[in-house]
């Protein structure tokens, strides 16, 4: 199991947040940024975020995903897992149609303490993760010490979207404007930016919010900027108490199509 | 007790095998088997169409290629008639205990003793037909009271199947095979041919002593050998028995508790069994016979080779929970078989101190309960594949059996200068496949994408880094190859795309500069 060691005093509560989660950890992608929240996910399997920069073996996962999210937001890239330290020939990758059985191969997967962690990919609006579902995912990895990543992608705009969940931590990703500051056509991206936020931790750490960047020699997560204890409002759920279903979601947010 | 043999010979066991396993060819054009000798290629095998169009063995494609214009060539693949042949010798173990190859492309049966369980030697030489045709095989049969003379028979006779009942029947079939039954070198065929002796029995009717004087005793041995004068035996191939386990109940029976029992001694029988072979079942199959003779068959497949029974009998138990059509007792089952269709040298690894192999060995059993449950094909492993194209640097293996702990070679970050040390990655972690079409607008007339049309949406490119050419294997495809031009951008709000431009500078751009180029988006990063 790769573990999380703090790295005071930068980090702001972001360290903390992550090692008291042994169990479940939700993160829902912003619309749009899949891609972000893919990576992210990949990075805390990988143990790697906010630790200091050991070299250890890379981790054993199993990646549940839905077809539905596979036709959505692409398929798994070995080489790209490989440039965010993850090592594809360790892991095994499942691809099922109904939520239902995703769910029941991610407990499957969960109670096996051989594995380092599941990364679980589920629509956003999946009718059947509940909170029952969610619980008996949550006390599974507890008992076997897997760390189980629940990436919830798409189906914005869904009453199910913002469920409430029985998730150790609740995660809302978005990529950030990378912070390269050479010109436009330099040849450059400059390293990956993320625009993490804590929205809920049962724990009690306070929620914040977070730009973290990539750091391709470590292989970790840097914070950039950014503090916990700040409110974070919820804005994939809904955006605020509005009516229950809008019929057109007329925000630059708009779901995806697919 | 006069022995009884039986040969067999498959006229063209290679166009058997191809048109078993690929169909026939359209129309029925003659096809023929090519295999490379010193920097030409010759024919290595025929096909009933392309024997009959009078193309020979080792005449070269080109010849053949004139003579007929619409053959249809295959490359050649021994390894894999081998095996067919191999097939074919255990599909024959069912009818004799004693069965041998009969090169070339022939098996040999000793018979004798067994003719009564099919009723008759006529009757055993129909099934065993029927089987072979039942795999595509056609056969040439024959029996005899040598193995020559049933070779004899089944080679240069003059019907498809022959069966002698009787020695003095036996003779008289023999006494009208052509001289090259005796199979003698062709020096030797040719001056039988030229003194005019043309069938065996102006040989028989001779005195055999003029022959050994001119041809020496070897033709001698094998004519007495073919009209059964002189007899010999096979030495036959060691078959190693299917492993197969049935109970069969005096009772029906129809509680699920029941059959999971029976199904568990069956299970405790088999890896009995795997254990004595030094062997690991990788494929099992469980027939449940009903009273009314349904017959249903569950498979499952582990990823490496197993005998622990705990572990078959739980991947057994998900996959009977599993079945979308649940097992239906109707008023019970009379018999359970328990069949191992599959099974590999088991090799016990020395548990070390580092305790990897128990990790592999839980993550393994964990594929396999879920291959049982979901079916092989949704679960896959990735292994690296040696190609450029960002689609076929892996290959899907389905069910997860081989899964090795060495890292993935990382692309290195090639075209992208000035991106040492604080970059990001240079692969995407999501790939499209197929890669998605976009609509790329452009304002100016550079190279670098500026703003572009995906999903109905209008996404604007902050940043650019690229090109990365990469050109699919022009060698393998006869269509000229477009060349990708890839690159990785940024959006405003900090989304990473991998974009390409397919499509040739020089060929593309015509007199107003405007470029016949497609672009796509391939993969989304982090």
């Amino acid at each position: 199991m790769a573990d999380v060691d703090p790295e005071p005093p930068a980090d702001h509560g972001f360290a903390d947040a992550l090692r008291a989660d042994k169990r479940l950890c939700e993160v829902l992608a912003d619309p749009l940024h899949e891609g972000a929240a893919a990576g992210f996910c990949a990075v805390l399997a990988c143990g790697a975020a906010g630790a200091a920069g050991k070299t250890r073996e890379a981790p054993r996962l199993v990646f549940v995903r839905q077809a539905a999210v596979v036709a959505e937001t692409g398929d798994v890239h070995a080489a790209g897992l490989a440039d965010l330290g993850l090592s594809p020939a360790r892991s095994a990758f499942v691809t099922l149609a109904k939520p239902v059985d995703v769910l029941r191969a991610a407990v499957d997967a969960a109670r096996c303490a051989a594995l380092d962690g599941v990364i679980v990919e589920i629509r956003g609006d999946a009718a059947c993760l509940d909170l029952t579902a969610t619980r008996r995912l949550v006390l599974t990895a507890a008992a076997s010490g897997v760390r189980v990543i629940l990436l919830r992608a798409g189906g914005h705009g869904s009453p199910h979207q913002g469920r409430p969940s029985a998730a150790w931590t609740r995660w809302r990703v978005r990529g950030a404007p990378s912070g390269s500051q050479s010109p436009r056509h330099a040849f450059s991206l400059g390293p990956p930016r993320f625009d993490v936020a804590l929205l809920r931790h049962r724990g009690g750490c306070p929620s914040g919010r977070w730009i973290m960047e990539w750091n391709r020699e470590r292989f970790r997560l840097d914070i950039v900027s950014g503090a916990s204890g700040v409110p974070v409002p919820d804005i994939t759920v809904s955006g605020g108490p509005a009516l229950p279903r809008p019929l057109v979601p007329l925000s630059d947010r708009r779901p995806l199509a697919a | 007790m006069a022995r009884r043999y039986l040969a067999l010979w498959f006229p063209y066991p290679t166009a058997d095998r191809w048109q078993h396993e690929h169909g026939a060819s359209p129309g029925g054009r003659p096809r023929v088997f090519i295999e490379r000798s010193r920097g030409t290629a010759r024919i290595g095998a025929l096909s009933a169409e392309a024997d009959a169009a009078g193309l020979t063995i080792a005449m070269t494609l080109t010849d053949a290629r004139a003579r007929i214009p619409n053959l249809v060539a295959v490359p050649m693949d021994a390894h894999a008639d081998d095996q067919w042949l191999a097939a074919r010798l255990r599909d024959a173990g069912t009818f004799s205990p004693a069965v041998t190859l009969d090169p070339p492309h022939g098996l040999a049966l000793d018979i004798t003793g067994c003719t009564h369980l099919f009723g008759g030697e006529r009757a055993l030489l129909v099934q065993l037909d029927k089987v072979m045709q039942a795999r595509g095989a056609r056969a040439h049969v024959a029996s005899g009271a040598t193995p020559d003379m049933a070779r004899a028979l089944s080679r240069f006779g003059p019907r498809r199947l022959i069966s002698a009942a009787s020695g003095a029947q036996d003779g008289e079939a023999v006494r009208d095979l052509p001289i090259d039954a005796l199979e003698a070198p062709p020096e030797a065929t040719l001056a039988l041919k030229r003194a005019g002796l043309r069938r065996l029995a102006d040989l028989m009717d001779r005195p055999s002593v003029l022959f050994t004087v001119r041809f020496g005793s070897t033709l001698v041995g094998k004519l007495n050998r073919i009209t059964g004068a002189q007899d010999r035996r096979l030495s036959p191939e060691r078959l190693r028995p299917p492993l197969v386990f049935e109970a069969r109940c005096p009772e029906p029976i129809a509680r699920d508790i029941e059959i999971m029992g029976l199904l568990d001694r069956l299970i405790a029988q088999a890896c009995e069994a795997l254990v004595e072979r030094g062997e690991g079942g990788r494929v099992f199959a469980a027939i449940f016979v009903r009273t009314d003779n349904t017959r249903r068959a569950i498979r499952i497949e582990t990823g490496r080779p197993q005998r622990t029974a705990a572990v078959l009998s739980s991947l057994f138990e998900k996959k009977l929970d599993a079945l979308a059509d649940p097992l239906d007792p109707g008023f019970g089952f009379d018999e359970i078989r328990l069949e191992v269709r599959r099974a590999e040298a088991h090799t016990t690894t020395q548990v070390t101190l580092d305790a990897h192999h128990q990790q592999d060995d839980g993550i393994s059993a964990l594929l396999d309960r879920l291959a049982a449950r979901f079916g092989r094909l949704a679960i896959h492993t990735l292994t690296p594949g040696d190609a450029h194209l960002p689609e076929k640097t892996q290959r899907a293996v389905a069910g997860g059996a081989s899964r090795d702990g060495s890292a993935w070679p990382i692309p290195t970050r090639a075209n992208t200068a000035g991106t040492t040390a604080h970059a990001g990655p240079s692969r995407p972690c999501r790939l499209f496949e197929p890669p998605q079409p976009i609509d790329m607008q452009r304002l100016t007339h550079t190279a670098e994408p500026e703003r572009f049309r995906w999903r109905r949406l209008c996404h604007e490119v902050r940043r650019a880094e690229g090109p990365e050419r990469i050109v699919a294997p022009w060698w393998t495809s006869a269509a000229p190859v477009r060349p990708r031009d890839y690159w990785r951008i940024e959006t405003g709000d900090g989304r990473r795309y991998w974009l390409f431009r397919e499509g040739d500078d020089a060929a593309g751009a015509d007199a107003d500069g405007a470029h016949d180029d497609r672009w796509f988006l391939h993969g989304v990063f982090a």
